[in-house]
């Protein structure tokens, strides 16, 4: 075995230094009152990505109506979203998408794919869609949910996705030691702001794609690319500022950051 | 009444979630930033006990010679030590080789059994009985336990609380491929964060099956490991508890292992363990629950801990049930509750901890880089779940059937100059 060329500091027992009070301001200066603005600004955001989608549905669809409501949420206020007509597939659509299902079913659940990380959440969300399409086969009739629906509760679930990552964001970077302040704030800025740009572009995404094609999509879009797909890039920014901690940490700067008891 | 079941179950769901994501989150502020409790590591003994070091080895041509050869360079005082390999029925040339090792140094003394009762808790069991150590040392057949390791874990038995102590695992071919990357990352949110923040909040850490030792008086007085059990670790350690003992976490005792490179081995592995760790939670819920010589934190931890592989069955179940709620028209309770229930999901992961005690894991232990793959547990958190949920159904039909269970060993991949190769890279990195 070659020599090591650099001794590391002993990793079983280290943390890091805790200062209570910066922390608290941390949560109360810059957390609390960007939390505060974001929820004063939903009713601001609803209205903005309602006149966002209509005006990007209007040119894909000219001629149907569409209007923008609103509705009053507890705390939040007055919340805007769009109503659109409901477009049922037709039979032979839904056949189609059946039996493309099943094909890809058998194709991502056999031979050397089977088993696999992939695999597994494929199946997984073909077995969803699978499921839909057997509903629509036998009981379309009895589907119950309009786009108009769907459109009220994506901006209640929005909602909530925003209010929640950023208190989640806050408390990651709340309790995360003493350097890093601007690593801290950019992840929370960045979560939020990302969160805002993809909320708004899926929802034009989810209306367009119920209109184009009906909502024999929705239950895919909802259990498959809803609130579940909101981790990955929470997740993936978390990763970037992490990444980031770790460097800071490990260099001079941060090495005396480190506590052993 | 159909769909207020339904809803209500999804409620319990997120109540579940919410538990373990708070879990969690106190397990990782704890460990980043409290005061740690040290092991015995400062300790020192003129006499140390007597241990036995038992290897259960089924087919263990291609490693074994590592894990013996590292245990020979182990600082400890050879009359007070022995090392029993256990040959549990290998067909390849593992009984020919242990024989060799045993004419050449006396004290290691291997056992061959060539009987049905294959499996880990029946091979411990024979060993145990010829073993003339007050301490059983538990090693599996891959490991490569460091030089001063022995004296590490046995040090803990100094104090007469302690029953089981258990070092933390650290996989060596992590550059192999993106599964085994995953899986040192699980690995450490684990160990340096999770089993860590446990024994600081003297909650329950768990005696893992291999890097450990117990007293072996213990399991004797209370007949052995049970064959029927897969996790024959998960079970002395509530064993352990349930009769007063304690078991210890030793962080600074670091030991190699090599983990599973192919998804189908991950997969079976993970099935079996849910399986055993189910079959534990059946065993010892209600004795958990009514002991009296366990505190309050111990009894709340050890239901929670218990409940580690249920609840991806939980998780999957309340998926199925959301799809039916969806189309009987109930889509808006998830409007408010669901973004809940999913960072439960993500959060509150089984053993296989949250994206947040890992990061905080991967910085105390100050690895660069790979946290840009912790957006990829997301589509392993699928890859548990099914299996998982499969070990819960196979650990039912355990209780329901009272079979017996077959004892299957995690394939190798590894010869042993490639073993030495990675792991000689791993240590110059830490």
């Amino acid at each position: 075995m070659d020599a090591k060329k650099k001794i590391f500091y002993s990793r079983p027992y280290r943390r890091l230094k805790f200062n209570k009070v910066n922390n608290l301001l941390y949560l109360l200066l810059f957390v609390m009152p960007i939390l505060i603005l974001l929820i004063k600004s939903i009713p601001n955001i609803s209205s903005l990505m309602s006149y966002l989608g209509v005006k990007v549905l209007g040119r894909y669809f000219p001629g149907i109506p569409m209007q923008i409501v609103n509705s009053r949420i507890a705390i939040i206020g007055i919340v805007e979203y769009i109503d659109l007509p409901t477009v049922y597939p037709k039979i032979a659509f839904t056949f189609l998408n059946f039996i493309v299902v099943i094909l890809l079913l058998i194709f991502v659940s056999t031979g050397k794919r089977k088993g696999n990380i992939a695999s597994i959440f494929f199946t997984i969300a073909l077995f969803t869609h699978l499921i839909n399409c057997i509903y629509f086969i036998f009981a379309s009739n009895y589907f119950p949910y309009s786009a108009f629906q769907y459109s009220d509760l994506y901006m209640k679930q929005q909602i909530g996705i925003w209010v929640i990552f950023a208190i989640l964001t806050g408390l990651i970077t709340g309790f995360l030691g003493e350097k890093g302040l601007f690593y801290k704030m950019s992840m929370l800025i960045g979560t939020i702001l990302y969160s805002l740009v993809f909320g708004i572009i899926r929802y034009i995404l989810f209306l367009y794609i119920l209109q184009r094609f009906s909502v024999l999509y929705m239950a895919l879009m909802f259990f498959v690319f809803g609130p579940f797909f909101d981790f990955l890039y929470l997740v993936g920014i978390y990763s970037i500022f992490m990444n980031k901690m770790i460097e800071l940490y490990e260099s001079q700067a941060g090495k005396d950051e480190w506590l052993w008891s | 009444m159909v769909i207020n079941i339904l809803r209500a179950y999804m409620i319990f769901t997120i109540i579940v979630l919410l538990i373990y994501m708070t879990r969690h989150f106190v397990f990782t502020n704890n460990r980043i930033l409290g005061r740690q409790r040290l092991y015995y590591n400062d300790i020192y003994s003129s006499r140390m006990k007597s241990i036995s070091v038992l290897i259960p080895m089924h087919n263990e041509e291609q490693v074994l010679e590592n894990v013996l050869e590292s245990l020979l360079k182990c600082d400890y005082d050879r009359d007070r030590l022995e090392i029993i390999p256990i040959n549990d029925n290998s067909t390849d040339k593992t009984r020919e080789l242990l024989d060799e090792y045993h004419r050449k140094f006396e004290f290691i003394r291997p056992i061959h059994r060539d009987c049905p009762d294959r499996g880990k808790p029946a091979g411990l069991n024979d060993a145990m009985k010829i073993a003339r150590g007050e301490i059983i040392v538990v090693f599996d057949a891959d490991y490569r336990p460091a030089k001063d390791m022995l004296k590490q874990l046995a040090i803990a038995f100094e104090d007469p609380e302690i029953g089981a102590v258990m070092g933390r695992v650290i996989p060596y071919n992590t550059n192999k491929n993106l599964l085994t990357r995953l899986i040192n990352l699980e690995r450490s949110g684990g160990y340096q964060v999770d089993q860590q923040a446990r024994y600081n909040l003297k909650l329950i850490p768990q005696y893992g099956g291999t890097v450990g030792g117990f007293r072996k008086d213990i399991l004797l007085k209370t007949g052995g490991f049970d064959p029927l059990v897969l996790a024959e670790d998960t079970e002395l350690t509530y064993r352990l508890y349930t009769s007063g003992w304690k078991v210890i976490y030793a962080n600074s005792a670091e030991c190699y292992e090599e983990a599973p490179e192919t998804w189908e081995v991950r997969g079976k592995q993970i099935r079996r363990w849910s399986r055993g760790h189910n079959q534990v939670l059946f065993k010892y819920l209600f004795k958990t629950i009514t002991n009296k010589k366990m505190k309050f934190r111990e009894k709340l931890d050890g239901v929670l801990l218990l409940f580690v592989y249920a609840v991806p069955f939980i998780l999957a179940l309340a998926q199925f049930v959301s799809l039916i709620l969806f189309f009987l028209g109930e889509m808006d309770i998830f409007s408010g509750y669901w973004v809940i229930l999913f960072i439960g999901v993500y959060s509150s992961f089984g053993n296989f901890a949250p994206f947040f005690e890992i990061g905080s894991a991967l910085m105390i232990d100050g690895i660069k880089r790979e946290a840009f793959l912790l957006p990829l547990l997301m589509f392993n958190f699928y890859f548990y779940m099914w299996n998982i949920s499969l070990g819960f159904f196979d650990s039912v039909a355990d209780v329901i059937t009272r079979r017996k269970v077959k004892w299957v060993k995690t394939e190798r991949f590894h010869q042993e100059n490639e073993i030495e190769d990675e792991l000689d890279e791993k240590l110059l990195n830490i």
